[in-house]
């Protein structure tokens, strides 16, 4: 089994829209396990299946030199949540170039955070609520 | 995206380009150097050290590291730190003219540069009292 490199795996908002400058995303999938514990239960917890959801958190380097139409800068990013954009689908998947397996499904973006510290680098961070089913998908 | 590349030398000719010929001190101009001559003057600021690791995004190169500027005496009586810290002081004010500045080191883009730490040298015997001030700085470089 070989490791597979993380720089190849890119968070996509919209069709192609790769976020650009990032340095880490995570894929979070949830699911509550509502507590269906009884007296009966022989004084072990048990639990249903509840409600599945799934976000993606990002974090970059903010630079918006590349505002090209295959990239989406943190300032794209902002403007989508102050004009409260209707969800998309989004990705969780290796570039069109590299084989594996990657995630979508519709998303909104839920935040961004940019952070100014002195003498570095503005940083941007950020999440991507899940709105649908997510799938798993082959390459693209 | 550009490759990866070695950024030391637009680093060090950005530094020298900002001091060379600027390095004035009681009237007298001391010499910059990004490479020491085999007979240097007794004063002078050599510019060299380059520590340098990458850690940018997934998506480019981005250039993180130390550069020292070097302040170097040699007064035959007695290591005395006056003339070094004199220079040394002139260098910080054309390498920072203000707490954002930055200096062009094309076709890199210097992004921070900022004072790190600092450290002295001292030798001394029959012949030399030579005094070397070293500033360090840090650097973001894309």
């Amino acid at each position: 089994m070989a490791a597979i490199n993380g720089t190849l795996y890119g968070v996509f908002y919209g069709a192609t829209n790769k976020l650009f400058s990032t340095r880490s995303a995570s894929l979070k999938v949830d699911v509550n396990l509502d507590d269906v514990t009884t007296k009966d239960s022989g004084g072990w917890a048990a639990h249903i299946d509840g409600l599945r959801s799934w976000s993606i958190d990002f974090d970059g380097v903010y630079d918006e030199t590349d505002a090209g139409a295959t990239s989406m800068t943190p300032i794209e990013i902002l403007a989508a949540i102050i004009a409260r954009t209707a969800d998309a689908e989004c990705a969780f998947k290796p570039d069109a170039t590299t084989t594996g397996t990657g995630w979508k499904g519709n998303g909104t973006f839920k935040s961004i955070t940019l952070t100014g510290d002195m003498e570095t680098g503005i940083k941007f961070s950020g999440t991507i609520q899940g709105n649908a089913p997510l799938v798993a998908i082959d390459k693209t | 995206m550009s490759a990866f590349k070695d950024i030391s030398y637009d680093l060090i000719n950005g530094i020298f380009t900002v001091l060379d010929g600027n390095v004035t001190y009681d009237s007298t101009d001391y010499n910059v150097y990004k490479s020491l001559p085999k007979a240097a003057p007794d004063n002078y600021v050599h510019v060299t050290g380059v520590i340098q690791t990458e850690d940018g995004t997934k998506d480019d190169f981005h250039y993180y590291g130390t550069v020292q500027v070097r302040v170097v005496t040699d007064n035959v009586m007695r290591a005395d730190k006056k003339l070094a810290q004199a220079i040394m002081n002139v260098v910080r004010g054309l390498l920072k003219t203000s707490k954002e500045a930055v200096f062009d080191c094309s076709p890199s883009s210097l992004i921070v540069f900022k004072h790190e730490s600092f450290n002295e040298l001292i030798e001394q015997s029959d012949e030399i009292g030579k005094v070397t001030l070293i500033d360090i700085y840090s650097f973001l470089i894309v």
